[in-house]
């Protein structure tokens, strides 16, 4: 008998499923308290930063989301990432030419968080052009985690998208769709210093509703018209309908000005960023329409 | 997700994501700052918990750091702490009175300096009535968790 191997490996990684304990209002409620203490300083800009200018943190937050693309990294890594580097630079005064050094080292440890297969360092200081080395990078973890205090669980938009998806009466596939283009809005969010003043939650939320709203969801689902889903979400989060309203109307002209942006740079095949995520959610034309 | 093989080619440095973004770092410069600010932190947190880290001996303050020796004595190798597997303190230490006005915040702090001792889950087996650094620890946290309650 011939000797003959098989192969069982598949080409996704194996999860665990959603665990129905920790998706009920217990939880839900402690997060929405927890979510407060892991939020940066929304004038960090204006009360610590020397140097640091917000299209700096922009340029810096499209690097990272590029890298952690492709890298194929967990969705949560690049928000989780942005929610440590905003956290330092409220505290800490930085250097601008250190600035990428700092967000390498924050993809290093929320990827450590997130992840099965972590970044490692040297990968990382090859995404930088190696400006840095690993040694380096291993210090500023240090020098992170003891800024952070070592809270390092900061709630993600994610967490609430779960919670919010398990609250809807909707079909599976719909459930999906719905979490795909919410993602691609959170990724977009961390990228624009507008948002740093809006928790986790909120901008969640915003995302699920222009998603929905992307989609044209709410013309065959009267659960997903406009009204009845901000109305739903806003007293899932606990906050004003206005106010949710009001951040996906943010969250949509962000999107539009990025594209604009995106379409503009075309041709010098720089900053293509949105473009690519758009690709990552199913139909992202039909993100598109709804906002040129 | 095809994660672990996306991970396992090489990073392609032609690509267009590697790049440097603001410019040359002064590494001789960074690596002081580093020093100078992990210096730091090691002051604040011996300030904190009136104990020399490097030296390793208590100091005058809120804290009685009592000595415990251990059966089971885990080589010098500890010393080199950045490597530490073994679960024990070269010198475990444990204070009897929790001052209360460090109770409040100091938990990040003690997750800080578990680390830097190396981890403190024991999987050895420790003789009744010694006491670890994790020891220590959670008894501080306890005080925390009843303090509502008294």
């Amino acid at each position: 008998m011939e000797h003959q191997l098989l192969c069982c490996e598949v080409e996704t990684i194996r999860r665990a499923y959603l665990d129905a304990n920790l998706l009920n209002d217990r939880v839900l409620q402690t997060m929405l308290k927890a979510e407060e203490t892991c939020s940066p300083s929304v004038s960090y800009f204006k009360c610590v930063q020397k140097e640091i200018l917000p299209y700096m943190r922009k340029i810096v937050a499209t690097w990272m989301l590029e890298v952690c693309e492709e890298q194929k990294c967990e969705e949560e890594v690049f928000p989780l990432a942005m929610n440590y580097l905003d956290r330092f630079l409220s505290f800490e005064p930085l250097k601008k030419s250190r600035l990428q050094l700092l967000g390498a080292t924050c993809m290093f440890v929320a990827s450590k968080m997130k992840e099965t297969i972590p970044l490692t360092a040297e990968k990382l200081c090859i995404y930088t052009d190696n400006s840095i080395r690993p040694d380096e990078l291993l210090q500023m973890e240090l020098l992170l985690v003891n800024k952070l205090k070592w809270n390092l669980a900061a709630m993600t938009p994610h967490d609430f998208i779960e919670h919010f998806l398990t609250k809807m009466p909707l079909a599976e596939d719909t459930k999906q769709i719905i979490r795909k283009h919410a993602q691609t809005f959170v990724a977009l969010c961390a990228t624009d210093v507008k948002f740093i003043s809006n928790p986790p939650s909120m901008i969640a939320a915003g995302s699920v509703v222009a998603a929905v709203q992307g989609l044209h969801l709410g013309n065959t689902n009267t659960f997903l018209s406009y009204q009845c889903l901000t109305h739903f979400l806003s007293q899932v989060i606990k906050c004003d309908p206005d106010c949710l309203r009001a951040c996906q109307e943010q969250i949509e002209s962000l999107l539009e000005s990025s594209l604009r942006q995106a379409q503009q740079h075309n041709v010098s095949s720089e900053t293509k960023t949105v473009e690519d995520e758009a690709d990552l959610s199913c139909t992202p034309t039909d993100v598109r329409d709804v906002n040129i | 997700m095809p994660l672990s093989q996306s991970r396992a080619g090489q990073v392609p440095c032609s690509s267009k994501v590697c790049r440097n973004l603001f410019g040359p770092v002064d590494h001789d410069q960074l690596q002081n700052d580093f020093e100078d600010l992990l210096r730091q932190h090691l002051e604040e947190a011996q300030h904190r918990w009136n104990f020399n880290f490097e030296t390793e001996t208590p100091l005058e303050g809120h804290f009685k750091w009592e000595r415990v020796l251990l059966a089971e004595q885990p080589s010098q190798e500890i010393l080199n702490l950045g490597k530490a597997t073994s679960s024990e303190c070269r010198s475990s230490l444990a204070h009897k009175v929790p001052s209360k006005d460090h109770l409040g915040g100091s938990h990040a702090e003690a997750s800080q300096q578990s680390s830097e001792f190396g981890r403190a889950g024991s999987p050895q087996h420790l003789k009744r009535g010694q006491a670890t650094i994790k020891d220590f620890y959670s008894s501080k946290r306890r005080v925390v968790r009843d303090k509502p309650r008294l």
